[in-house]
């Protein structure tokens, strides 16, 4: 499935992959800030523990003063550089000593931030602070009173811990939060693209229905639909119907139409006949191009009225069957020998009226001309878009036609002979319906002797 | 030859009965559906001109049923409707043959000729009974070549006897076939015809058989 820009598929498509992509990493964020919630949690209990532990070690029993803590903690705050500091600073007296751990050396830490923020309930307060070489500390530090009632003294107890371990921590597991959100996305954008598909599956398959009803395979929307497209299919099967129903009356109107022109013309024409006046001569003369002119009409109207229309199907044995009763009958003097070979399921794709036309046309022809003898032949073949024809050919043992009046004939179907009752060899209506229907024909000479017709129509499957 | 025309339209109606008349046939005529019908059903024609677009029954459904009842006789229709279903449709409710509108009444006559020619099993125009020579196309009578003269009573008469000759005709049938309904059957008028034919034709031709009716023959024996 070719998926283009301005296509339900592709805003199908395109909204849930926006979604994918707006909420999942709204998630991963989300996700990670929680991590990161319970990781630096855990951090600072450990520096809280450190921070107790230091407390606890550098206090004297009479809580006057403290001593600088030995063998406190562990070997990282021996450690020069690691980020693992803890100091014991008093406040807004600077006689009294500093106590570092080794691993400070000398420095002192900068806790100019610390004035901002309030203690939470155990006293204590946490923060980071940048450190040398873009490092990042983590630091818990709580101020404790001592000294005498009268001569108080507060100190800053300060434990810091290296919060790369924190940020390390969280990489990893963002990390691989990423790559299976991107699994994830990826999956989830395949499942939309065969949602799309399978779920856009019945209008495709509606349009091959319609494709099938314009090229005259069927006269109905066949199938079983999910109920969103039921009602479609419903109303498309009901457009054709009335659609038909239409044409239906619109030829009978014609048809009416006919009658009711036909029958004054013959009064008038009957009228005039065998009179040798000047005015007979007029009304015999005008009837006949009144008569030309309807016929030709009402030929166009009909076949105007088919232009477009729902194709159908029509089952060409049967119409053989017909003809040749009423053809033996009519020409029952004649005693033709006729012989059909035709293959019970071939099906024409278009009107039954049309095909007894073009085919009724012809054979009364046949039957008209030969001597003693009409065969019909009619076989499948597949042609270059392998689509499949209907090869139709009749022949008789008449006089046939010479190659002169083959082209007369195809050019317009003229009256040839006009001994022959009817008018002229009905060529003309078979021609243009033969073309309407997308057919061809040619005349030749027939190996009986007469005329043959070879004539190609499109076959219903 | 006894003939019907069933068509609505009275003027083309009156124009083939005229024609018909003309050409020496006797002609009964309907304006609907329901009389043709009731007409072809009870009356013995020999050929019947029919309009398929009538009012009261179709002339289909008019068709349909004659050929139910099993009524055999040769049936012309006429239609406006010139399609090749239409006709077929029309063939196959039993009609032998078809003229469209707007025609020319020749060929109603013609198509009517070939009808009753076909229905008493003969394959031309011209019907030979001895030297006695009928061209029904033409209307006329010859013997040894030379043209007789007839009335129009009296062609009908021989016309019906040459078409079913070798054949036993009934005095009733002669009636019913010559004259239209209106005719008095119990006139003699068919013996003064008779002798007057007679009187024409080589006059051993027509022979009397008694009790039965009349046959024209050139064979002694069979009679």
């Amino acid at each position: 499935m070719k998926m283009k820009f301005n296509s339900l598929a592709f805003r199908l498509f395109i909204t849930s992959t926006a979604l994918a992509l707006i909420i999942l990493p709204l998630a991963a964020y989300q996700l990670v800030s929680v991590y990161r919630g319970s990781i630096e949690a855990n951090f600072d209990e450990r520096l809280k523990a450190n921070l107790s532990l230091l407390i606890e070690s550098s206090l004297q029993e009479n809580y006057e003063a403290p001593t600088k803590p030995k063998q406190f903690g562990g070997f990282a705050f021996t450690l020069p550089n690691s980020g693992w500091y803890w100091q014991i600073r008093p406040l807004k007296n600077t006689e009294l000593p500093i106590y570092s751990s080794t691993s400070l050396g000398d420095e002192k830490l900068n806790l100019s931030q610390k004035d901002n923020l309030n203690s939470s309930e155990d006293g204590t307060i946490k923060f980071y602070i940048d450190y040398e070489n873009d490092r990042k500390l983590r630091v818990i530090t709580r101020s404790i009173t001592l000294g005498t009632d009268a001569k108080p003294q507060a100190y800053d107890y300060i434990v810091t811990g290296d919060s790369s371990e924190i940020e390390d921590d969280i990489i990893d597991f963002a990390s691989m939060l990423t790559i299976t959100f991107l699994i994830l996305g990826a999956g989830l954008i395949a499942s939309t693209f065969l949602q799309v598909r399978l779920g856009l599956q019945p209008l495709k398959v509606v349009e091959r229905g319609l494709t099938a009803i314009r090229e005259g395979k069927t006269d109905r929307l066949e199938g079983d639909f999910p109920a969103e497209i039921a009602p479609l299919q419903f109303e498309i099967n009901n457009l054709i119907k009335s659609n038909m129903n239409i044409i239906e009356r619109a030829r009978t109107h014609v048809g009416n139409l006919a009658h009711a022109l036909k029958t004054p013309l013959s009064v008038m024409n009957n009228e005039v006949r065998g009179k040798d006046t000047p005015l007979a001569g007029k009304i015999s003369e005008q009837t006949e191009v009144m008569q030309n002119q309807i016929s030709h009409h009402l030929d166009r109207a009909r076949m105007a009225a088919r232009v477009g229309v729902v194709g159908s199907l029509t089952d060409i044995y049967p119409i053989f069957q017909s003809l040749d009763r009423a053809l033996s009958r009519i020409y029952q003097d004649k005693n033709i020998k006729f012989t059909l070979e035709c293959p019970k399921e071939a099906r024409f794709a278009g009107e039954k009226q049309d095909f007894e036309e073009i085919v009724g046309n012809l054979l009364d022809n046949a039957f008209k001309w030969a001597e003693s003898e009409v065969s019909c032949k009619i076989f499948l073949e597949k042609n270059r878009d392998s689509q499949k024809n209907l090869v139709i050919c009749i022949e008789d043992n008449g006089p046939g036609l010479s190659e002169k009046e083959r082209q007369q004939v195809k050019v317009r179907g003229k009256r040839l002979d006009e001994t022959k009752p009817g008018s002229g060899l009905g060529l003309s209506i078979v021609s243009d319906l033969v073309d309407l229907y997308g057919g061809n024909f040619e005349l030749a000479r027939s190996e009986l002797g007469g005329l043959e017709i070879n004539l190609q129509l499109p076959a219903g499957t | 030859m006894r003939l019907l025309v069933v068509e609505d339209d009275k003027d083309l109606n009156r124009q083939i009965q005229t024609a018909l008349e003309e050409a020496g046939y006797v002609v009964d005529t309907a304006h609907d559906g329901e009389d043709g019908h009731f007409l072809g059903e009870t009356e013995p024609y020999d050929a019947v001109i029919l309009d398929i677009g009538l009012p009261t029954m179709d002339g289909i459904s008019v068709l349909e049923s004659w050929r139910r009842a099993d009524l055999k006789m040769p049936v012309l229709i006429l239609t406006a409707r010139d399609r090749w279903s239409d006709k077929v449709a029309g063939m196959d409710a039993g009609a032998d043959d078809y003229v469209s509108k707007p025609f020319h009444m020749e060929e109603v006559l013609a198509r009517v000729r070939a009808l009753l020619r076909r229905s008493t099993g003969h394959a031309t125009n011209e019907i030979e009974v001895g030297n006695l020579r009928l061209d029904t196309k033409a209307a006329k009578v010859t013997v040894d070549g030379t043209l007789i003269k007839l009335t129009s009573h009296e062609f009908r008469l021989l016309a019906y006897l040459v078409h079913h000759k070798d054949k036993v005709i009934s005095r009733t049938e002669l009636v019913e076939h010559l004259y239209d309904q209106d005719f008095d059957r119990d006139s003699n008028t068919i013996e003064v015809f008779v002798g007057r034919l007679r009187k024409k034709i080589p006059s051993d031709l027509i022979k009397t058989v008694r009790g039965l009716g009349y046959c024209l023959s050139t064979n002694e024996n069979e009679v």
